[in-house]
């Protein structure tokens, strides 16, 4: 097996042989081998990105590093650190000591690793004194102050005595790097420090875990799924799958010419923003100018009535219209409103002004059972295939219920219809029987897709209905719903995130921000000639897997250290 | 409802809440497999049904249990005398191979009347609870389904019924609609819906807000249907376990009522009117044999069903699960 361990010097953390099996006792009737055999060492200074789908044991490697499993998780292997300690990885009662002062650690999500009730400076004066139990008060604080300039938040007015609700997402991740760097770690490990966060956040994010590894000469070690966000970070890339060692190699190396088939099926999934990959054909590609769009949207706004009973205006004035057959894209942050757009079209919160025309007719005004009528015109797909499916009820009834309880038909017709519609989204007739829980996410997603189609809709709504899936079953969902829009011909609102997503998919894209539209216009011309700064910015935030590309972007940024013109709520997605 | 169709208390509630499913652990395997939505795996629910029967509490809770319905619903082939043959030679004799438990004051023999006592207990704690599910689960899935005004005053009205201690209140219905069976099961099940009502409720209120319930909603699915397949379906875990529970509390509440002679009347036996007999003092202190068993009886039921219902509680407790993120399709 070719390892990932040549290297010169004497690396910060070399791990060696780490094997983790879960055992059938908990797992069910097998062993399940979520690690196997797997070595790799970290150097000062670098960033290694560990890269792989779900499933494929990544971040069950950094929580073995640092005793995190559970007790039926049996581990064997080794970790060796710069100054020649050896620890034995099957013993989580030795890994004590390597937490916090070697290896400091920052978690996927900040807003469950930081407590509500004390304030940030609090928070880190508790991880300074634990960390250096011999300073008195003032150099606590001192500390405390150092580290928050390290984070880049030094000069955020009074932020010591600010509670963790009151900051966004980033600067909460931020924090959290400053914990970590409480400890003077030699090793940082990040699991997915910035997949709960918007793009533009995200960059900050990711920019600061470059400086902080190169300036302070830290080995990071970082968990990602995303090859945007390994091209634009990594100095070495590891993949793995399925637990098994797939490929190490620079980021140049792998991303020019990655060696093994599952490494270029990875990158091949990943649409490319800059349109090479870009196929005009793959849209409906009609002129639409002098057809009578099938919904239009007009003066929408939607405000919500807090707490204190102030009015806040998620969605102010929108409009816009969907031809038939066009793909719309509605693109934004969160908190730009585009959930809350889909969600008021479909009736789920009232709007507060503005009118929904579908071929004509105000749906808001018309009467219940017209309205009925209108609503089974349209097909939805929602983000998450697991939330979406109702748990208790199996494939069969699922795709069935929109059949039997909107569109009227007898049991047996649409038993009928539902195994049709499992053939047209290629899933296997015997899913019908099973439960959502026996499926995958990308099966549960095609479920969700077959259910949206039942009924031959005319507009499909689909709010990210990718973005909770690994990225090579992304790249088949939108192929799947790429084919079916050819197909049968709806119109589909399109929201997402992610650009280049957008891209590869929409005839016309919205950009939102704050429940605003930024601007709107033509796909292509859009993306290759944005008007408005804050769209610029939104396709330059989003990284892409390129590491060419993503290093211009950063030595760009470096040199205009003002260029950071978003006006980012930051919140977490 | 009789008894025969009702083999194991809460199980057989789920059961017939579920679709009639007569396996016993199937159905518990079901009620438990998607006790956190869209959380679980292909072998989560085997893995329940096997983790769960070798838990000593719920496997030893079953045994007992299973064993006390058998004898009772066995008792025609067990006994010798029919539980309400008055024998005038044989008063108030201790027990000996005739009378194995002895006789009551009436010559009654103990051991018949005990196992078909248990009849009439169990099916007591059965349809009050039946009767409570019934009320508690409709109430609190409206309420939690349509919030607002029908959640503010079904809650409200759960709490004027809260408020009223049951034993007092109890007492006084039974006493002006009259002593029998059907009237403990009404006054059973109608005072005690509220703590189900509530539980449901609490669970609708989170479950509604899944993209599931949205997306029927959007399609304009009906409202029934909506509350049928997608609250009350994904609410069995919590309605099993609370289910499990009540049944401890409706026998005992049976067993009070009856023992008061507000509950089942003479000369049918139920457990709790043979420990009547307990409140003569001679009987109390000098013919043990009289209340004793009755006494033992509900003790062990009720900590058998009591045993099966903390280890089912235990069980649909969400955990935290490594295996569940890794996809099935590598086991090896």
């Amino acid at each position: 097996m070719t390892d990932a361990t040549e290297h010169a010097e004497t690396p910060a953390l070399s791990v060696r042989d780490l094997d983790v099996v879960f055992t059938a006792e908990y797992s069910g009737d097998s062993d399940v081998h979520a690690v196997d055999h797997l070595s790799f060492d970290a150097h000062a200074g670098e960033v290694l990105a560990i890269v792989g789908e779900s499933g494929s044991g990544k971040s069950v490697t950094v929580q073995a590093l640092l005793g995190l499993l559970p007790q039926y998780a049996s581990v064997t292997g080794t970790l060796s650190t710069a100054d020649e300690r050896t620890f034995d990885l099957s013993d989580p009662a030795q890994l004590r000591d390597l937490r916090g002062t070697h290896v400091a650690m920052v978690f996927q999500d900040p807003y469950a690793s930081l407590d509500p009730v004390f304030t940030i400076g609090r928070q880190l004066a508790e991880a300074v004194a634990v960390a250096e139990p011999s300073l008195d008060r003032k150099r606590v604080r001192d500390r405390v102050n150092e580290l928050l300039d390290d984070v880049r938040l030094g000069d955020v007015e009074g932020i010591a005595g600010k509670y963790p609700h009151e900051l966004s997402g980033g600067q909460l991740q931020r924090i959290m790097i400053a914990m970590a760097l409480a400890e003077h770690p030699q090793v940082l490990l990040a699991d997915e420090p910035t997949t709960a966060l918007d793009a533009t956040v995200q960059q900050e994010v990711l920019d600061l875990l470059y400086s902080v590894c190169h300036d302070l000469n830290i080995a990071t070690i970082i968990i990602t799924h995303d090859m945007g966000v390994v091209a634009d970070i990594a100095d070495r890339v590891l993949v793995m799958h399925y637990g098994r060692f797939v490929e190490h190699g620079t980021v140049d190396e792998v991303f020019r010419a990655p060696k093994e088939e599952y490494t270029q099926k990875l990158l091949a999934a990943v649409p490319s923003a800059d349109g090479t990959d870009h196929v005009p054909e793959s849209k409906s590609g009609e002129p639409f100018d002098d057809v009578k769009p099938l919904l239009d949207v007009n003066h929408l706004t939607v405000s919500y009535r807090d707490r204190s009973g102030k009015v806040k205006e998620v969605v102010h004035d929108v409009g816009f219209s969907i031809r038939p057959h066009e793909v719309l894209a509605l693109v934004g942050q969160s908190g730009s409103g585009k959930s809350t757009i889909a969600r008021s079209l479909l009736g789920l919160n009232p709007l507060t002004q503005g009118k929904v025309l579908i071929d004509g007719k105000d749906i808001f005004a018309l009467r219940r059972r017209e309205r009925r009528a209108v609503q089974a015109r349209f097909g939805i797909v929602f983000q998450s295939p697991s939330e979406s499916l109702n748990p208790r009820l199996t494939i069969g009834d699922i795709i069935a219920e929109p059949l039997r309880f909107v569109g009227h038909m007898n049991r047996k017709d649409s038993r009928n219809r539902a195994l049709e519609l499992l053939d047209t989204v290629h899933l296997p007739a015997d899913v019908i029987d099973r439960y959502p829980s026996e499926l995958s996410g990308g099966q549960r997603q095609r479920v969700a897709i077959a259910r949206a189609i039942a009924l031959n809709p005319s507009l499909l709504i689909a709010d990210e209905p990718t973005s909770a899936l690994d990225v090579s079953v992304q790249a088949e969902i939108l192929d799947l719903l790429r084919g079916l829009q050819r197909r049968i011909g709806f119109a589909c609102l399109f929201i997402s995130h992610d650009l280049p997503l957008v891209r590869s998919f929409s005839d016309r894209v919205i950009v939102l921000h704050n429940g605003n539209v930024v601007e709107s216009g033509d796909t292509d011309e859009l993306f290759t000639h944005p008007h408005q700064d804050y769209t610029r910015n939104l396709i330059l935030s989003a990284p892409v897997a390129n590491p060419r590309i993503q290093r211009a972007r950063r030595s760009e940024r470096s040199n205009s250290p003002s260029n950071h013109p978003i006006p980012s709520k930051g919140t977490i997605k | 409802m009789s008894i025969e169709n009702t083999a194991v208390p809460s199980i057989a509630t789920a059961a017939a809440m579920h679709g009639a499913k007569d396996n016993v652990i199937q159905t518990v395997s079901d009620a438990t497999a998607s006790d956190t939505v869209g959380r679980t795996t292909a072998d989560h629910a085997t893995r329940s049904s096997h983790s769960l029967l070798r838990n000593p509490l719920f496997a030893g809770g079953l045994a007992v249990t299973l064993a006390i319905v058998a004898a009772c619903l066995a008792a025609p082939l067990l006994t010798r005398y029919a539980p309400n043959d008055i024998d005038l030679n044989s008063l108030e004799v201790a027990p000996s191979a005739t009378h194995w438990l002895g006789t009551d004051a009436l010559g009654r023999d103990i051991f018949s009347r005990l196992l078909y006592g248990g009849r009439m207990s169990i099916l007591v704690g059965l349809a009050a609870v039946a009767l409570q599910i019934v009320i508690g689960v409709t109430l609190g899935t409206v309420a939690g389904y349509h919030k607002g005004i029908v959640d503010a005053i079904v809650m409200r009205i759960s709490e004027i019924f809260q408020c009223f201690p049951f034993y007092p209140l109890a007492i006084t219905i039974a006493a002006v609609f009259g002593a029998n069976v059907w009237n403990v099961v009404l006054i059973i099940g109608v005072l005690q819906w509220p703590g189900l009502a509530r539980l449901v409720r609490a669970e609708v209120l989170s479950l509604r807000e899944h993209a599931f319930v949205d997306y029927s909603r959007a399609i304009g699915v009906p409202t029934w249907r909506i509350l049928w397949n997608g609250l009350v379906r994904n609410c069995i875990p919590v309605i099993v376990v609370n289910g499990t529970l009540a049944v401890t509390t409706a026998i005992l509440s049976e067993a009070a009522l009856s023992f008061l002679g507000l509950g089942v009347s003479q000369p049918d036996p139920s457990w709790g009117n043979m420990l009547s007999s307990a409140q003569n003092f001679r009987v109390l202190s000098y013919e043990p044999w009289m209340w004793i068993p009755p006494g033992v009886a509900i003790a062990l039921l009720v900590l058998a069903v009591n045993a099966m219902g903390e280890a089912l509680q235990e069980h649909v407790r969400p955990r935290f699960g490594y295996i569940a993120d890794i996809a099935p399709s590598h086991r090896h």
